[in-house]
């Protein structure tokens, strides 16, 4: 007996479901006991790495299919890249996960500038419970019927205001909405009574068909269930939010969309943002990306006065550069609840070049940061009594992190933990890695045991306001 | 505190919160089937220890991703699979009895990637699978689904 055999077979099988049906298929020859195995496995994942010519894979996947027949399948996602001239296979697949009531589909198909249409079968469905479709167009007046459906994620595809309404009425046990740049709505209202998740990513998207480049001057987005709701990506239009009055877990980490080439006024986009915060201000825990911080240290530097919320925890997503701190600053003065914040230094959202700022002439002069921000302490109304945790991930040692550091650690009279994990760097094995010492000859670690120390040092001579005030470095190091 | 003990007599104090991460414990504790030792008769001590181990960990896990904490765990956790074969299925083989849903998840991708991209020598190889296939038998299954064995020839190397 081998080692994989002696597991009892769901497990065999469960194991193979984490593996491309490339090397699945091909367990086939292993031995005797391996040749009809991969036909039950349940959870199905067609990749298109290591095929070409793209006919290939197509033939990879149907006789795939064919082979398994009618065993039990919950799970199928296929990967697919499509233009308007490819063989429309798809609709076989998709009616193949109907009868064979699969519960949970994903049809990744790369389109680049054509969307598919869904073949009748998938508008009403009642086995499924997760979907994610790529690159599709909804047939407005198609009804849609998704009694099962807890988990949709719609990417680059085309919705119409008519199409998101059946989704709403024809989907009745939603939990989890994501719509992640797609385009042909404005008006989001979503009411199905159990969705609690929403998060929406917009960038600029033409619809090349209709030849449209305006989707609305307006998103409007009604959450009344969602506690969770989350906009990012490039927002090219304003943006309203209504009835959030649920929302408990708020994330705006976006950037304003620039036409190149245009010199476009800005401040619109950033009233808008100062309203969606508005809209927020009841949300237990806020988090912010490198845009909102960069136009709260704007505002910061025109002393205009901090807009006011009850949050109780913020999470930004920034990297710490001096100016974040003047945003940094702005955000605390105008969260008197805040109990715990949180500094996460490797944004998740890909970086893009700083958003100019138009309007430098109205600033006020800042020559010393660092000065300015232990300056404005008494204003900062959460440290004298609600601030008990700050915790910085993804450390990097840069002149912003310890005068901010030590701005709380002097100032927060009831501060209890201060919490700083350093990043990591690379393993010395890792592909990255090697990359790095191949191109250039060396890699150095920007958490050095040595430089880790120093921080150690410098954390441990500052006075400390709060007498209950624990401070923890965390890294792969002992130090 | 719940006291666990393995098939080698040996008994372990988990937390509770810790412990109930196991269904199946979870089960027993609230049906008051938990009142003194839980004899464990699968699980050597070896893999109950590794197991405990993960669990001690993973006490917290929701409230690590509020955090940002999962950095911290992700790390535990690529180094907690770094085991051999043998003591990987035993764990995923005492997952699968107490019902630990995410270590069976981490142990089971686990196995997958170790097996990702290997050539079928080089699996037969790392599984010990003694190929009972006569070489016509194999041609014959490769003659029946070419496509089956389409694309470039994968890694042959073992590990």
């Amino acid at each position: 007996m081998d080692r994989l055999s002696e597991l009892p077979e769901p497990i065999q099988l469960h194991i193979l479901s984490f593996l491309p049906m490339r090397y699945v298929v091909r367990t086939v020859i292993l031995c005797k006991h391996w040749q009809r195995l991969w036909t039950n496995v349940q959870e199905l994942y067609f990749s298109t790495e290591g095929f070409f010519p793209y006919e290939k894979y197509l033939a990879f996947v149907n006789r795939a299919l064919i082979c398994r027949g009618t065993c039990k399948i919950r799970r199928l996602r296929i990967e697919l890249y499509l233009n308007a001239l490819s063989p429309k296979d798809y609709e076989g697949w998709i009616s193949y996960a109907a009868t064979n009531n699969v519960e949970d589909l994903f049809l990744e198909f790369d389109t680049y500038y054509y969307e598919w249409l869904p073949p009748q079968c998938l508008y009403c469905n009642s086995s499924l419970k997760t979907l994610k479709l790529w690159g599709c167009r909804f047939v407005p007046d198609m009804q849609i019927r998704w009694n099962t459906l807890t988990k949709l994620s719609l990417w680059f595809s085309v919705l119409r205001n008519e199409s998101f309404r059946e989704i709403m009425v024809g989907a009745p046990k939603l939990e989890f909405f994501e719509l992640f740049s797609c385009w042909g709505y404005n008006n989001l209202t979503f009411d199905s009574p159990c969705l609690r998740t929403v998060n929406v990513c917009e960038y600029e998207t033409i619809d090349y068909e209709n030849d449209e480049h305006d989707h609305g001057p307006i998103l409007r987005i009604s959450a009344p269930n969602v506690r969770s709701l989350q906009l990012t990506g490039a927002l090219y239009r304003k943006c309203v939010l209504m009835n959030v009055s649920s929302v408990v877990h708020a994330t705006l980490d976006f950037r304003p969309y620039i036409k190149p080439f245009r010199e476009e006024k800005l401040k619109w986009q950033k009233e808008n943002l100062m309203e969606l915060g508005r809209s927020l201000k009841h949300v237990e825990s806020l988090t912010l990306g490198i845009w909102c911080i960069e136009v709260l240290a704007q505002r910061e530097r025109r002393r205009i006065p901090p807009q006011i919320s009850t949050n109780k925890c913020a999470t930004l997503n920034i990297h710490m550069k001096e100016e974040d701190l003047l945003g940094i600053v702005n955000l605390l003065k105008g969260s008197p609840n805040l109990q715990t914040l949180i500094i996460d230094m490797e944004p998740k959202f890909w970086e893009e070049p700083r958003v100019p700022d138009l309007t430098d002439s109205e600033n006020f002069c800042i020559d010393n940061v660092a000065n300015y921000v232990a300056s404005q302490a008494e204003h900062v109304k959460c440290l004298l009594h609600h601030l008990k945790t700050v915790k910085i991930t993804q450390f990097v040692e840069q002149h912003s992190v310890l005068p901010f550091v030590e701005f709380i650690l002097k100032k927060g009279r009831v501060l209890e933990n201060l919490v700083i994990i350093a990043k990591r760097g690379l393993d010395e094995n890792s592909e990255e890695y090697l990359r790095i010492v191949k191109r250039w000859g060396f890699y150095e670690e920007e958490n050095s045991p040595k430089s880790l120390l120093k921080v150690a040092q410098r954390l441990l001579s500052i006075p400390r306001a709060s007498s209950r005030a624990v401070i923890t470095l965390r890294s792969r190091y002992t130090l | 505190m719940v006291k666990l003990k393995s098939n080698d007599d040996k008994e372990f104090e988990v937390e509770e919160a810790a412990v109930i991460q196991s269904e199946m414990i979870k089960n027993m504790i609230e049906d008051g089937c938990a009142t003194s030792v839980i004899p464990l008769p699968n699980i050597d001590s070896k893999t109950l220890i590794k197991v405990i181990e993960y669990l001690n960990k993973h006490i917290n896990m929701g409230k690590a991703a509020e955090t940002g904490e999962e950095d911290d765990l992700k790390e535990f956790d690529e180094q907690f699979v770094n085991m051999g074969w043998e003591e990987l299925f035993d764990v995923i083989m005492a997952a699968n009895y107490l019902n630990i849903h995410e270590l069976m998840e981490l142990c089971c991708q686990s196995a997958a990637d170790r097996l990702k991209n290997k050539s079928v020598r080089a699996v037969r190889e790392m599984l010990k699978i003694t190929n009972d296939l006569t070489e016509e038998e194999e041609q014959e299954i490769i003659n029946d689904a070419p496509w089956a064995f389409e694309g470039p020839e994968i890694d042959d190397t073992v590990n």
